[in-house]
């Protein structure tokens, strides 16, 4: 050093110490050189994506529950908002109860009267099941009519109905209550050569109409409040514009509910009837090429959907996590200073 | 065998071996303190400039890369971030020594005189007077009005019968040159001692 500064030696000197000080500490935390840490920041990648994963799973099919046994599709269907299961029962009103979602659920269905239902059901799915059966020879007509005795015993009716020779096609819509009654009854007609079950839950789609819904009765009562205090005709017409466009979309909303409300409420089971020997003129699934490629497709995108799924349930954990690894190194070090 | 060294194998070298850190100090603080000094003129201030400058470089020393600048580059890169720091917060940053732990130093008396002497105030003068010469004489009124007597600039357009606009815009353009002048003289001066 060319100067004779007693500043700069004291400064060199903590700097050689705190060098030494980094040094050995790094030593002490890393195993050795390049290869392993790039091993495990590999195995901490894969660890994360495999939990990211295993949790969405969890989450988008509710764990383990539902009959996968005799569903003709894989449970990935969910990745494109529905679940499929013969048992289904969403996550949506346990992770509800988690996060205290419940609550708020419980609070709009009790604020809004006019509501086109007040059920405190606490999610919404809708269910429909297709089924293809084979029945033996000269019974069609008696199969037939006992699928349309099993609809009105259990609460529903035949929305449509096609017939031909020896085969035909029932869409029955029954109570959802009765879904897995009713599908059990018409199973019992015949051999069952198809079967689909899905749950598609529209809990968020209903929560953010009623949401929307609410916002506009308010936005209402705002538009009435000014329509009082109008004192030109201008105004009066400006409000009366603003307050036309509010009710269509309150219509609107107030529509789109009682059609979600009835699409819940009853669910909708399309079943196939033919007898042995007759051609199936269009099964629900058959196994070829291009529908295993389908499958194949929809299995991938399921696979992302639940890592995506999980990686969004992870990052809060990860954030609480590192908050916590974040104040308690800074306690440990103030501790050390 | 540090001696024979350049500046950038002591960097990479520094990574495992904290001595080689030690040398790359010696080398450079002398010259970073006297290049602090003259631009802070606050002997205490530069020396802690020094140590926080030293303690960021050794900080980031990993990421360090030759870029063509040389090691000399990238720590005066590191100088003027923190002498920038200082001008904006007029306290100096603390963050890096703190997060290597190294304890706060006070400047002793005898040195706070050594580093003053580092400042050469009547080199700073004969600068100053070399780099006002070299301005325009409408930038050279302008600054003696506005900045040496301190008039508003209500007074310094009349005295140059421009309008104010004009006067501010000689006056900025003037301490900016000025400015310019000064760093790049005292650079070569730097260079040459």
């Amino acid at each position: 050093m060319d100067t004779d500064i007693k500043y700069l030696e004291l400064v060199r000197r903590d700097l050689v110490d705190a060098a030494t000080m980094e040094i050995v500490r790094r030593r002490q935390r890393s195993p050795g050189p390049r290869g392993p840490r790039w091993h495990r920041l590999i195995a901490i990648a894969s660890a994360t994506i495999v939990t990211a994963g295993l949790v969405g799973w969890f989450v988008t099919t509710g764990g383990l529950s539902g009959d996968g046994a005799d569903e003709a599709v894989p449970a990935a269907t969910g990745a494109t908002g529905s679940t499929s299961g013969a048992t289904l029962e969403p996550a949506g009103p346990r992770l509800g109860a988690l996060f205290g979602y419940n609550d708020v659920l419980l609070d709009e269905s009790q604020g809004a009267g006019q509501e086109p239902s007040d059920e405190p059901l606490l999610s919404r799915v809708i269910r429909t099941g297709r089924l293809s059966l084979v029945i033996p020879s000269d019974t069609f007509e008696d199969r037939f009519a006992q699928a349309v005795e099993l609809a009105s015993a259990n609460g529903g009716f035949v929305e449509t109905s096609t017939t031909r020779e020896r085969a035909g096609t029932l869409l029955i819509r029954v109570p959802a209550a009765n879904f897995d009654e009713t599908l059990a009854g018409l199973r019992a007609l015949g051999d069952v050569t198809v079967q689909r079950i899905t749950g598609q839950d529209v809990t968020a789609e209903y929560v953010d109409l009623r949401a929307r819904l609410r916002i506009e009765r308010s936005r209402r009562e705002v538009l009435l409040r000014l329509m009082d205090q109008a004192v030109s005709i201008e105004q009066t017409i400006r409000v009366q514009n603003a307050l036309d466009e509010t009710q269509l979309r309150i219509e609107q909303l107030q529509g789109n509910l009682r059609l979600l409300d009835d699409r819940v409420a009853l669910a909708t089971v399309e079943v196939s009837l033919r007898e042995e020997g007759v051609e199936a003129v269009e099964d629900v699934e058959t196994a070829s090429l291009p529908n295993a490629f389908e499958r194949s497709v929809a299995g991938f995108v399921g696979v992302i959907a639940a890592i995506v799924v999980g990686i969004g349930y992870l990052i809060p954990i990860a954030l609480i996590g590192f908050a916590a690894w974040f104040v308690v190194s800074r306690v440990r070090r103030r501790r050390s200073a | 065998m540090d001696e024979g060294q350049d500046d950038v194998e002591l960097i990479v070298r520094s990574r495992d071996e904290p001595e080689a850190f030690g040398v790359l100090f010696e080398r450079h603080a002398g010259t970073l303190l006297g290049y602090f000094a003259r631009r802070t003129l606050d002997p205490e201030a530069a020396a802690e400039l020094v140590a926080e400058t030293f303690a960021q470089a050794f900080a980031s020393r990993r990421r360090f890369r030759d870029k063509g600048l040389g090691a000399t580059g990238w720590l005066y890169g590191i100088a003027r971030h923190q002498l920038s720091r200082f001008f904006r917060n007029g306290t100096v940053d603390k963050r890096a020594r703190r997060r290597l732990g190294m304890p706060e130093r006070d400047v002793s008396s005898q040195d706070y005189e050594r580093i003053e002497e580092l400042i050469d105030f009547e080199r700073i003068g004969r600068a100053i007077a070399q780099a006002f010469a070299l301005l325009s004489e409408e930038q050279r009124d302008a600054l003696t009005l506005r900045v040496i007597e301190g008039r508003p600039y209500q007074e310094v357009a009349e005295a140059l019968r421009c309008t104010e606009e004009t006067a501010r815009a000689r006056v900025s353009r003037g301490l900016k040159r000025l400015a310019t002048t000064i760093d790049r003289t005292e650079l070569e001066s730097e260079r040459g001692s």
